[in-house]
């Protein structure tokens, strides 16, 4: 669920582009650090076999 | 100049669309789901498509601004960033010698290999349109081609990948880290 989450706020951010809205740059930013904490969290995880 | 924008924004999303359009064919076609680190692979060239979609919306009114270049190719490059270290996690874990790796291999690398490739070619491609910045005065750029037409054509793909990580999660909060079936028809 958690990547869908992340795909509504690309579609979010891609609305906002689209009306020209300046909520787009911020909806940008607040999703890349959603990604990369995510990530981030994933390479610091154990890798379990 | 802004004629050059006009041309290579969309040209870049179409390639990124072409891109996550043909891993979602694999999926389909080899019935081998994406695992976490795919999908996060997949957000983050969808984020990337987001840098020159912008300059594509903003030279809608018929021309374009600096600002606009140098935001679309940012917003590109972070995330191109992001996608280059996902796809390298995901490189690294199947390194070792013996290691066959995730999913099957598309013209002899694997898609998470594949995705590295696209996130360095994205990097180079957006630098390449801010080094353009230089000569760009804000000047009429006429109305670029197809924008609606591109932009449908990307949020539906966006859209398209939204449903099928949901089918494939269902209502737990992450994915398996080895998915084989779709869990929301379990």
């Amino acid at each position: 669920m958690i990547y869908a989450i992340f795909m509504a706020f690309v579609v979010l951010t891609l609305v906002a582009g689209w009306r020209r809205h300046a909520s787009e740059v911020p909806l940008f930013i607040l999703t890349i650090v959603l990604v990369a904490a995510h990530l981030v969290g994933d390479m610091t995880t154990a890798l379990s076999f | 100049m802004a004629r050059f924008y006009v041309l290579a924004a969309p040209a870049n999303v179409w390639m990124l669309i072409l891109v996550l359009a043909a891993a979602f064919a694999v999926q389909f076609n080899t019935g081998e789901l994406p695992c976490p680190l795919c999908v996060m692979q997949r957000i983050a060239l969808m984020m990337c498509a987001l840098g020159p979609l912008h300059i594509l919306m903003r030279s809608r009114a018929g021309s374009l601004a600096a600002q606009d270049v140098a935001v679309g190719c940012a917003i590109a490059i972070v995330a191109a960033l992001v996608g280059a270290a996902a796809s390298s996690r995901q490189v690294l874990l199947h390194i070792l010698p013996g290691d066959q790796g995730y999913g099957s291999p598309v013209l002899g690398l694997h898609l998470y290999t594949w995705s590295l490739i696209a996130c360095a070619c994205q990097i180079a491609a957006s630098a390449i349109m801010l080094l353009g910045v230089a000569w760009l005065r804000t000047e009429r750029s006429g109305y670029p081609p197809a924008v609606k037409f591109t932009v449908f054509a990307f949020a539906l793909l966006v859209v398209a990948n939204l449903l099928s990580v949901v089918a494939e999660a269902g209502w737990n909060w992450d994915l398996p880290a080895d998915p084989v079936k779709y869990l929301i028809f379990k």
